[in-house]
């Protein structure tokens, strides 16, 4: 009965589980780099780093124009938010609430949406409705001399439009758990007690929902105040004035070097204001969270019938989908297969030609090997300290665990913009001995930080559900932690590990922002292509170029749709039982973005 | 084999402690087919899960196979994996994305055991023939039965050829008639294979009849080991008395008492009963004088009670197959009787009740130290245990 028959010490002893740990740190401290360094920047002075100063903050301070600005970005959040839920909330009640016929062509559509990223659909309304050349204003004959122009994008209001409808997918899929989830009897409750059904709405199902969708709302206004996207294509050429364009303005200043610090600087505002959103979120998930244990076990409710209001619901869909989907599809095709801005005639026709393909070709090349890069890094980092962190988190039941996940939970909070300029401060004050400054691989590790947070909640939900006596399991037989991390906890939670990989490629491929504050002229990725040739002034093959991303992303979209249907096999769903109470629903498709 | 002294561990939820067990003190011998028996929450996973090493204790020592693996003073911690034990849990625990062979290898190959390939093989070859699994060996363990998955289970635990099998209600997820029919194999097994295993359940009909011995436990404590007919015969203490089988407690106050025997006064008059040494209780002290329902003799004579009788009304009668079951009124108490159907009594009956002093016993009533909560949510309890 001997147990030890050959006891060898490559077998791993309690020790080998450190690296989990070490990985795990990493990732953490990657996080603080992402927040500290910025603090840092805006404390550093401008010719002198190393050398630390509070100038930056008082030419802050003394800038002209501070309290508009920031008032006005106050007035992008707050408006893209409400653009995004005038969409997106009849869209998740229709999804999950009534008997809608095109449910899944709709949630089709939302998902497709996901390979348009929101600069090529600014990029395409800044062709056609542009006060000087839109393609719309032409069709009205606006833009002739002396004329007044019918639209013009350039101005709050559109920014607010389109971002609010670019936002609308990752919202619905944000929101639709809880609107799923909401137990019928509920409601019910208020029938049988005499409260008619549209009181029943107002009084009881409304105050249930609030909390999931004010938690999205807190989390877009951060997403909207931060990403780059449509303030880079319509408020930077149009002039309008908002804390990321500051931040822009300093890193690419027409003469000279980045500012770091007054870029930094306007960072911790940005930052500041987006904590106290991020603060008012978690406030608003622990509600809905609280409400849920309360909801607990119920059916969800039988779909409402629609009836003939199903008409005006088809319409409103569609409208979302013209918006945001057809109309900047269309357009982007038809400007890359004209040689310039024409509006469509039998004389444009003529025009017809691929030859913008051909150019778009030949720009491409090195862009797309380093978006490849990127993302191969980003998906790398972000799985590796992902899944070590949702470990400790998980499974190691420390302390540390607790602090890890709140801090990485946190992470969001941090706008892309700010996380960018500190790392590209933390590139140039490590230059001498880590030439990273400005390359591709600063790019891949900043992204992949950014999507820390999206790949440990999707991958702590798969590990919340797996029984963790699965572990405990090896453990008593005499298998070492760090085997057990290998061989037991890995495979298992192996279906949301591609899922994460997919989603980190995907939204890695259609970042614009972090790019294009780190790149230094020497790192060019496609996002970042297409931003410079459509600033160029080379509409056509900025056109041609974003049709072939949308192709990539099409492809990775795919992936990952059929990853997260295959996010929770049968398997470890029968493992899963009695495990309920500690269950978290995994966001379907991103949160990131 | 197993030797537990003094634990105590308690859990911080939120703040607050939460005392799982409170100074246990166990000794299992080699061999032995030990049991450990209480209502839910009483702290038996905890406890196993201390002697897996899943769970660290506050305090206390832990002993396998004459080697401390886990000790306060001096501090000592042996990690699961270097503890010479095996483990089934309730909830089976196969992993998913391995077969049912590689489910048993994969410990053997990868673990501190750490075999050959062709010893790995053979052992694999040998469990599940024990438990006849050969024609599953190669089947992915999520097509396997509830049953199956628990054999697979036990098979992994096998192969590690443990010192102490550990089982935490391995049986519980399964239907009642396939409980009963694997009860008996592991049984069976584990006496075959002379295996020092600790067994938790909170099925008492299963714990009488699968236990060499018992330990029943209530509120992170033991309070009282025996083999299972001495638990039937002889339940020392209320919880005892109240969880396992059915038994009439008659409340009193212990008059004296004589060598193997006590006399208590109690509402049904002056009982003798049986009270071996460890229950001794001082005269004055609140009792019990327990009376299992079978073991009252029931007659239908005028005569006058003698001693250790008494006169009673049936009051209902229930026909459970094997037998009869009767509430009786005496006084102010309702006793529980069961007797053979050819005595059959129709409800208002007078009777004469007998209870021969041998299957009286004194019983120590629970302390009485107020636990409002943990009380309520005991007697919530109740429904579900005597449906078992
Ligand atoms: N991880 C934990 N955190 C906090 N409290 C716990 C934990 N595990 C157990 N407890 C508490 O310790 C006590 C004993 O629990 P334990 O699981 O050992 O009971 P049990 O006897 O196995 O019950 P059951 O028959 O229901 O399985 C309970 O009060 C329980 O609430
Ligand atoms: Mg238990």
């Amino acid at each position: 009965m001997a147990v030890h028959e050959r006891n060898d010490t490559s077998s791993g002893g309690p020790g080998g589980i450190a690296l989990v740990y070490g990985l795990a740190l990493l990732g953490l401290a990657s996080v603080a780099v992402s927040l500290l360094g910025n603090i840092l920047a805006s404390f550093s002075d401008r010719a002198d780093i190393g050398h630390f100063t509070l100038l930056n903050y008082g030419e802050l301070l003394g800038e002209h124009g501070l309290g508009d600005v920031t008032l006005r970005t106050l007035m992008l959040g707050v408006g893209s938010v409400s653009m995004m839920l005038f969409f997106g909330f009849p869209i998740a009640w229709i999804l999950s609430r009534t008997d809608f016929a095109w449910k899944r062509m709709t949630i089709g559509v939302l998902v497709a949406k996901l390979a348009i990223p929101g600069f090529i659909t600014a990029m395409s309304y800044v062709w056609l409705l542009n006060p000087t050349s839109g393609l719309v204003n032409r069709m009205f004959g606006a833009t002739a001399l002396g004329a007044e122009p019918v639209f013009n994008i350039y101005g709050l209001g559109w920014i607010c439009l389109l971002q609010g409808a670019v936002l609308v997918p990752a919202c619905v899929f944000l929101m639709l758990p809880a609107f799923q989830h909401l137990d019928a009897t509920l409601e019910e409750a208020a029938w049988v007690s005499g409260v008619s059904p549209a009181r029943t709405i107002r009084r009881v199902v409304l105050p249930l929902l609030a909390p999931a969708v004010l938690g999205a709302a807190m989390f877009f206004f951060v997403i909207s105040v931060e990403t780059f996207d449509i303030v880079g294509l319509i408020g930077l050429p149009g002039g309008i004035k908002v804390l990321s364009v500051w931040i822009y303005d300093a890193m690419h200043p027409a003469i000279g070097m980045p500012d770091y610090g007054f870029a930094a600087a306007v960072g911790i505002l940005l930052f500041l204001m987006s904590a106290v959103a991020i603060g008012f979120y978690i406030y608003f998930v622990r509600r809905s969270e609280r409400y849920a244990v309360v909801a607990g076990k119920g059916r969800s409710s039988p779909p409402q019938s629609l009836g003939l209001w199903r008409w005006p619901a088809l319409a409103f869909v569609c409208g979302w989908a013209f918006i945001a989907f057809v109309l900047p599809l269309v357009t982007l095709i038809w400007v890359a297969l004209v040689p310039y801005l024409q509006v469509p005639s039998s004389a444009a026709l003529k025009t017809l030609s691929l030859t913008s393909f051909n150019f778009a070709l030949s720009y491409i090349g090195t862009p797309l090997l380093n978006t490849s890069i990127v993302a191969a890094g980003a998906i790398l980092l972000a799985l590796t300290w992902g899944a070590s962190i949702s470990w400790v988190v998980t499974r190691s039941g420390t302390r540390t665990g607790l602090w890890l996940d709140t801090a990485v939970f946190l992470s969001p909070a941090v706008p892309s913009m700010v996380a960018a300029v500190a790392f590209q401060y933390l590139g140039i004050a490590l230059y001498r001995w880590l030439p990273i400054y400005g390359t591709i691989w600063l790019i891949s590790l900043a992204i992949g930080t950014r999507l820390l947070a999206f790949c440990t909640r999707t991958i702590n939900a798969a590990s919340w559900q797996i029984h963790r006596q699965l572990d405990e399991a090896a453990y008593v037989s005499g298998v070492s932690r760090l085997k057990t991390f290998r061989y037991i906890y890995l495979p298992i939670i192996a279906p949301s590990l591609f899922y994460s990989s997919a989603m980190v490629g995907l939204l890695s491929v259609r970042e614009l922002t972090v790019p294009l504050i780190i790149d230094a002229g020497k790192a060019p990725v496609v996002s970042t292509l297409v931003f410079q040739l459509q600033t160029n002034g080379n509409h056509n093959v900025a056109a041609a170029v974003a049709i072939y991303m949308i192709a990539l992303l099409v492809a990775l979209v795919f992936i990952a749709s059929r990853l997260s249907g295959a996010d929770r096999p049968a398997q470890s769903r029968r493992q899963a039982q009695g495990r309920s109470a500690e269950r978290r629903e995994p966001v379907p498709l991103l949160a990131a973005e | 084999m197993l030797a537990i002294t003094t634990l105590h561990k308690a859990f911080q939820v939120s703040g607050t402690s939460i005392a799982a067990l409170r100074g246990l003190d166990l000794e299992i011998a080699r061999g032995e087919f030990f049991v450990l028996l209480g209502p839910s929450g009483c702290g038996k996973t905890t406890m196993l899960r201390c002697i897996a090493g899943l769970e660290r204790p506050g305090s206390g020592t832990i002993v396998i196979d004459d080697t401390v693996v886990f000790s306060t003073r001096p501090q000592l911690w042996v990690p699961p994996e270097r503890r010479p034990i095996g483990m089934v849990f309730q909830s089976y625990a196969v992993w998913p994305h391995m077969d049912v062979y590689e489910n048993i290898a994969f410990p053997l190959r990868e673990g501190v055991r750490n075999l050959e390939r062709g010893r790995i093989a053979e052992r694999v070859r040998s469990v599940l023939d024990l438990l006849g699994l050969n024609d599953l060996a190669n089947r992915p363990v999520t097509t396997l039965s509830g049953g199956q998955q628990q054999r697979v289970a036990l098979a992994r635990a096998l192969a590690l050829q443990p010192k102490v099998l550990l089982m935490d209600e391995p049986l519980s997820n399964l239907d009642l008639r396939l409980q009963i029919y694997l009860r008996r194999q592991i049984k069976e097994l584990m006496h075959r294979l002379g295996l020092t295993t600790v067994y938790v359940t909170h099925n008492q009909s299963e714990a009488l009849e699968i236990g060499d011995r018992i330990a029943v436990m209530e509120n992170g404590r033991i309070v009282q080991i025996g083999r299972p007919i001495e638990l039937y015969r002889n339940p020392e203490h209320e919880t005892v008395a109240r969880f396992i089988g059915e038994m009439n407690l008659i409340e009193g106050r212990v008059a004296f008492t004589e060598g193997d025997y006590a006399v208590a006064e109690t509402a049904l008059g002056v009982l003798r009963a049986h009270a071996p040494r460890s229950t001794s209780l001082p005269p004055g002290e609140r009792c019990f004088v327990g009376v299992r329902p079978e073991d009252i003799e029931v007659g239908t004579g005028h005569a006058p009670p003698g001693p250790n009788e008494c006169s009673g009304t049936v009051t209902t009668v229930r026909f459970i197959g094997d037998g009869l079951a009767y509430t009786c009124q005496v006084g102010s108490l309702e006793l529980k009787l069961k007797a053979h159907r050819r005595t059959e009594l129709a409800p208002g009956a007078e009777v004469r009740l007998a209870f021969s002093p041998e299957f009286c016993v004194l019983i120590k009533p629970r302390d009485e130290e107020p636990r409002g909560e943990d009380e309520a949510e005991q007697l919530s309890r109740q429904p579900r245990m005597a449906a078992e």
